[in-house]
C-alpha cells in the first residue's frame, strides 16, 4: 500500500471538527490532543490554502487558524504561568489568588500550546514570556526532574518523569536562544543532565526515573531533552556526549527495539477461545514470541518497533525510537524500508489515520507519530520532521519570527 | 447546562446516586445540590480540539468547577471528585482537590471554606506512631482507590494519589538513603557502608511497625492482583519500586540482614524476590519482573550509594565504585548468574534474560569473558557459527501422554550469544579472536539478525577502524 495522503487529510479534517465522545478521559490533555491535530495538519501540508484537488475538502480556513490560536491564549491562565490543558479548570470570574491553584498551568500543556502556536504561524506576542520564564525554574526538584503542576503551596506536583523534563527543556528552547551569547539557563540544566543520566539502564535505554524499566517514550525524551539544552551538539556537550557514547549501548538498545512479533499471541488465543469463528486478515505472516524462528530472511520483512523488551510492536514507537536515532545521527542503521512497510501495510487504516497495532481503530496520538516517523524516513507528500521538537522544520523555522526576537535587545 | 431553576424542575429522590446514562442530568434536578451555582465551561465557536462532550459530564465539570472555586470541603464534594473521576481520571487538580477534601474531613475542618495555612499536617507524630482514626481513613481510601485503579490500568494520577496516600505514614528509620529527591539531606552521612542506614527518623515503636507490615503486606497483594491483569504495567512497577524505596527494610532483602554478611542463603525465600520468581516462571520473557529484580537485589544498593556520596548513579557502575569499596554480595552475584543462565537456557533468545547477566557483570565489575563458554553452549557441538540445522524430536506430554514431534535447532541458537561472543572474542587481541569476532559480526548481519544488519555492518566497520589503530 502507498501514503494515502487524501485519507490521512480527511481524518484530521474530521478530527479538527469535532472529537467523539471517547476522549472525555483525554479532556485534561486537549491541548496535547489539539497539537496532534494542528501538528499533523501541517505534515501533511494542509493548514494553508492548498491547491491540490485532492485534498481541498481538508483545507482549513483562515478563521479555523484564528479561532485556535485565540483557544489555545484562552488557556494561558491569567497570572502567566502556563497554559491549561483544558478550558475545563477555567474557574473564570469566580477565580481568586486563594482558588488559583485549582486551576494551575501545566508543564507539557504548556511545551504543547507553545508548538502549536508556532506551527500556526502565530508570533507569541500574547505568550507572557517572563511570568513564564520565573515560573519554570519553580517546577524543578533538587534532584533536577520536572513535575507537572504546581499545587498546594507551591509544591512540586506529578511523577518523576523524564516526559516532563522533555517539555521543560522544550519551552527553554522556545523561550531562549541556547546558541545567543547572552543565554542564561532558564533553570539548573546541569542538575538536570545528572538527572537525565542518572535514568539510563544497564542495557543502554532510559527509563522513567534511576534504575527504572528502560522504555523507548522516555528514552525519547532523555536523548531530546539533551539535544534541546545544547549537551550533544555545541558547548557544553562533552560529558553527556561522553556518557552517551561510552558503549554505545542506548543506539544498540533502540535498534533491539525493531521487531516481527506485531501481535501478542497469548492474547490472540484468549480472544479465539472467546470466539472461535473470528478470522484477522491482518495478521496473516505474523509472528508471536514463541513461533518465531531465531531469525528471518525474507527481504519482504515487515519490521516493527516496540517501547520495550519482549513487548510487541506499536505505531508510536516508530517514532520515538527513530526520533532518538535521528537525533543520535544513527537513523541510517535502522531498516527503514522495512518499518516503512509495517506502517504502509499493516497500521494505515482505511478511513485515514494510523491505528496503534494490528488490533485498533485509529487514534490522534498514534495517527500523528505514524506519519512523524514516515516524515523522518523521507517519506514523499509529507513536510520533513524536526525530530527533537517533533514539528515540522518549517514550523521550527518560524521560531526566527518571534516577537522578542524581532525586537532588538535594548534592555 | 440548564440553569438551577429549581421551580420547574421535579427533583430526583436524595437517595439518588449518579446515573450510568451519559445523557441524564443528575446535579441540576438532586436536592442536595440546590444551593451551588454551576460555573459553565466557555468554549468559543472554533475551539480547537473540541470534543462530543456527553451532557453527564459537562454538567459535573461544572459543579466540580464551583465547588473547586470555594474549596468546599464535604462528602458531596468528595462524591463528584469520586463521580468526575469515573469519567475524566486523567484531570491533574481533580486529584488533588480529593486529597484536600479528604484531609479536610479527616481533621475535622467541615467547613465550607478551609483555610489555607493548615496544609502541612503531619500523620504521624514525632515518636512515630499512627493516628488511629488517620490510620482508618487511609485504609478506606485505599481500598476505594484500588477498584478506581482496576478499572483504569492505564492511567497514572492513580499512583501519584496512591503515593501521597502512603506518604502520610512515618517512614521508617532506614529510609533517608533512599530519597533520591532531596541529595543535600545524605550527602552530609559520611558512612558509605551500606549496612550501616542513615536513621534520622524516630524509631517506630512495636504497634506502628506492625501496622506498617500490615500495609505492605496489602500492597503486595493489591499488586499482585493488579499485575494479574496487565503484568508489564509500566505504572504498576513504578509504583512497586518506590514502594520498596520507601519501606526498605521491608520490601528488600539485603536490608533484612544487620550484618555485612551475605544474603545468598537465604534472599529466594524473600517474600518480594519470591513474587518476582513467580512472575519470572509465569512468563520468562516479562522484562518488568526482570528489571524489578535487578532493582530489588542490586540496583539499590547503587542508588544508596550514589546518594550518600553524591555520586550520579551513571558512574558508581561505570567507574566501579561499589566493587571498589568491596560492598558487591558476590556470592549473591553468583547465585544470580547461576540462576540467569538456567533461564537463558529455557530461552536462548529471550533479551530481558541476556540483559540482566549483562547488568550482573556490570554491578559486580566480573568481565564478559567470563561467560565465554556458556555462550559457546549455543552455538552448538562444532562452534560452527552459520550452522542452522535442524532435527526431529519426539516426545510425549507429560500431562496427556500424547505423542508429539518438535523440530529443534542443531547449531547456533541464539544471536545473543553471537553477540556476546564478537565482544569476548575481540577482546582476546590474538588474530584468531579478531578473525572469529568479525566472522560472528557478518553471521549476525547475514543470517542470525537480519532485520539489525545495518547495526552488525556498523559494528564490524568500527572494530577494523580500532583494530587499525591499535596496530598502527
Amino acid at each position: 500500500m502507498s501514503f494515502k495522503k487524501d485519507k490521512h487529510a480527511r481524518y484530521w479534517r474530521m478530527c479538527a471538527n469535532i472529537l467523539p465522545d471517547a476522549y472525555t478521559s483525554s479532556d485534561a490533555s486537549r491541548m496535547f490532543l489539539g497539537f496532534f491535530i494542528v501538528a499533523a495538519m501541517d505534515l501533511l501540508d494542509v493548514l494553508d490554502t492548498n491547491e491540490d484537488a485532492e485534498v481541498k475538502k481538508s483545507v482549513i480556513t483562515a478563521s479555523d487558524r484564528e479561532g485556535w490560536i485565540d483557544w489555545i491564549y484562552d488557556c494561558q491562565v491569567p497570572d502567566g504561568e502556563g497554559f491549561r490543558g483544558f478550558t475545563g479548570t477555567d474557574l473564570r470570574d469566580r477565580r481568586t489568588n486563594g482558588n488559583r491553584r485549582w486551576d494551575p498551568g501545566n508543564l507539557p500543556n504548556t511545551f504543547f500550546a507553545l508548538s502549536s502556536l508556532l506551527i500556526l504561524g502565530d508570533d507569541l506576542a500574547r505568550v507572557q514570556r517572563d511570568k513564564c520564564l520565573q515560573w519554570l525554574p519553580r517546577l524543578q526538584r533538587p534532584d533536577g526532574s520536572f513535575g507537572e503542576i504546581l499545587g498546594l503551596d507551591g509544591q512540586v506536583e506529578g511523577g518523576r518523569d523524564l516526559r516532563y523534563c522533555c517539555c521543560a527543556a522544550g519551552i527553554a528552547y522556545i523561550f531562549l536562544d541556547p546558541l545567543a551569547e547572552s543565554y542564561e539557563p532558564a533553570f539548573d540544566e546541569e542538575r538536570l543532565v545528572d538527572y537525565i543520566l542518572s535514568c539510563q539502564n544497564y542495557n543502554g535505554g532510559y527509563g522513567e526515573s534511576p534504575l527504572r524499566e528502560p522504555h523507548s517514550g522516555l528514552n525519547y525524551c532523555a536523548i531530546a531533552t539533551l539535544e534541546l539544552i545544547s549537551r550533544l551538539k555545541g558547548p557544553g556537550s562533552d560529558r553527556a556526549r561522553q556518557a552517551l557514547n561510552n558503549s554505545d549501548r542506548c543506539i544498540r538498545w533502540l535498534l533491539d527495539r525493531q521487531t516481527t512479533v506485531l501481535y501478542d499471541e497469548a492474547q490472540a488465543q484468549d480472544d479465539e477461545a472467546e470466539d472461535e469463528q473470528e478470522g484477522s486478515f491482518a495478521k496473516e505472516g505474523v509472528a508471536s514470541f514463541a513461533k518465531a524462528p531465531m531469525y528471518y530472511s525474507p527481504p519482504e520483512q515487515i519490521v516493527g518497533f516496540n517501547g520495550r523488551d519482549n513487548k510487541i510492536a506499536d505505531t508510536c514507537y516508530c517514532f520515538w525510537n527513530s526520533g532518538a536515532l535521528a537525533i543520535l545521527d544513527s537513523l541510517h542503521m535502522a531498516n527503514l524500508p522495512a518499518v516503512r512497510m509495517y506502517l504502509l501495510n499493516k497500521v494505515q487504516h482505511l478511513i485515514g489515520g494510523f491505528a496503534k497495532d494490528l488490533e485498533s481503530p485509529p487514534d490522534v496520538m498514534h495517527s500523528y507519530l505514524g506519519l512523524a516517523a514516515l516524515s523522518l524516513f523521507g517519506e514523499a507528500n509529507i513536510k520533513p520532521i524536526d525530530p527533537a521538537l517533533c514539528i515540522s522544520k518549517s514550523a521550527a523555522a518560524n521560531l526566527q519570527h518571534v516577537a522578542w526576537r524581532q525586537r532588538p535587545s535594548a534592555s | 447546562m440548564p440553569p438551577t431553576s429549581t421551580s420547574t424542575t421535579t427533583l430526583l429522590p436524595p437517595e439518588a446516586k449518579p446515573p450510568k446514562s451519559k445523557s441524564q442530568p443528575y446535579y441540576s434536578v438532586h436536592p442536595s445540590w440546590q444551593d451551588v451555582v454551576p460555573i459553565a465551561q466557555v468554549d468559543q465557536a472554533g475551539a480547537l480540539a473540541a470534543i462530543a462532550y456527553s451532557p453527564r459530564y459537562s454538567e459535573a465539570m461544572s459543579y466540580l468547577r464551583s465547588v473547586m472555586a470555594d474549596t468546599e470541603v464535604s462528602e458531596r464534594a468528595l462524591a463528584l471528585t469520586e463521580d468526575l473521576i469515573s469519567m475524566n481520571p486523567a484531570h491533574y487538580t481533580v486529584w488533588i482537590y480529593r486529597m484536600r477534601v479528604l484531609r479536610g474531613m479527616w481533621t475535622g475542618a467541615k467547613a465550607a471554606k478551609v483555610d489555607e495555612a493548615d496544609e502541612k499536617q503531619e500523620a504521624g507524630d514525632e515518636a512515630g506512631e499512627i493516628d488511629e482514626a488517620l490510620w482508618q481513613n487511609i485504609q478506606r481510601e485505599l481500598k476505594w482507590l484500588d477498584e478506581v485503579s482496576f478499572r483504569n490500568l492505564k492511567n497514572y494520577q492513580i499512583w501519584h494519589h496512591r503515593h501521597a496516600l502512603v506518604d502520610l505514614l512515618p517512614s521508617t528509620p532506614d529510609t533517608t538513603a533512599f530519597t533520591a529527591s532531596t541529595p543535600s539531606q545524605s550527602t552530609e552521612t559520611t558512612t558509605s557502608d551500606r549496612h550501616k542506614k542513615a536513621s534520622t527518623a524516630a524509631p517506630l515503636t512495636e504497634a506502628t511497625k506492625t501496622r506498617l507490615l500490615k500495609l505492605v503486606a496489602s500492597e503486595q497483594t493489591f499488586l499482585a492482583q493488579i499485575l494479574s491483569l496487565d503484568t508489564k504495567n509500566y505504572h504498576v512497577w513504578s509504583y512497586r519500586q518506590w514502594l520498596c524505596m520507601r519501606f526498605p527494610s521491608f520490601l528488600l532483602p539485603s536490608y533484612t540482614s544487620e550484618t555485612p554478611s551475605s544474603v545468598a542463603g537465604t534472599y529466594r525465600s524473600h517474600p518480594e524476590v519470591a513474587a518476582i520468581d513467580a512472575m519470572i516462571l509465569d512468563d520468562l520473557r516479562n522484562n518488568s519482573a526482570w528489571s524489578h529484580r535487578y532493582f530489588i537485589l542490586f540496583g539499590h544498593h547503587e542508588l544508596t550509594y550514589s546518594n550518600i556520596h553524591g555520586v550520579i548513579l551513571k558512574n558508581v557502575n561505570e567507574e566501579r565504585l561499589l566493587h571498589k569499596a568491596g560492598l558487591v554480595d558476590m556470592p549473591l552475584i553468583e547465585a544470580e548468574i547461576e540462576y540467569t543462565k538456567q533461564e537463558i537456557r529455557k530461552a536462548p533468545m529471550n533479551g530481558s534474560s541476556w540483559n540482566y547477566l549483562r547488568g550482573l557483570l556490570s554491578h559486580s565489575a566480573l568481565d564478559i569473558s567470563t561467560t565465554r563458554d556458556f555462550c559457546e553452549e549455543f552455538l552448538g557441538p562444532e562452534k560452527d557459527l552459520w550452522m542452522d540445522q535442524y532435527v526431529d524430536v519426539e516426545s510425549e506430554d507429560s500431562e496427556t501422554g500424547e505423542k508429539q514431534t518438535e523440530r529443534q535447532q542443531i547449531g547456533v541458537r541464539s544471536s545473543h550469544a553471537v553477540e556476546w561472543l564478537s565482544e569476548i572474542y575481540a577482546a582476546e587481541g590474538t588474530e584468531e579472536g579478531r578473525r572469529r569476532a568479525k566472522e560472528c559480526l557478518r553471521s549476525l548481519g547475514e543470517k542470525w539478525d537480519i532485520i539489525r544488519m545495518g547495526y552488525w555492518d556498523f559494528l564490524g566497520e568500527k572494530m577494523e577502524e580500532e583494530w587499525k589503530q591499535k596496530d598502527a
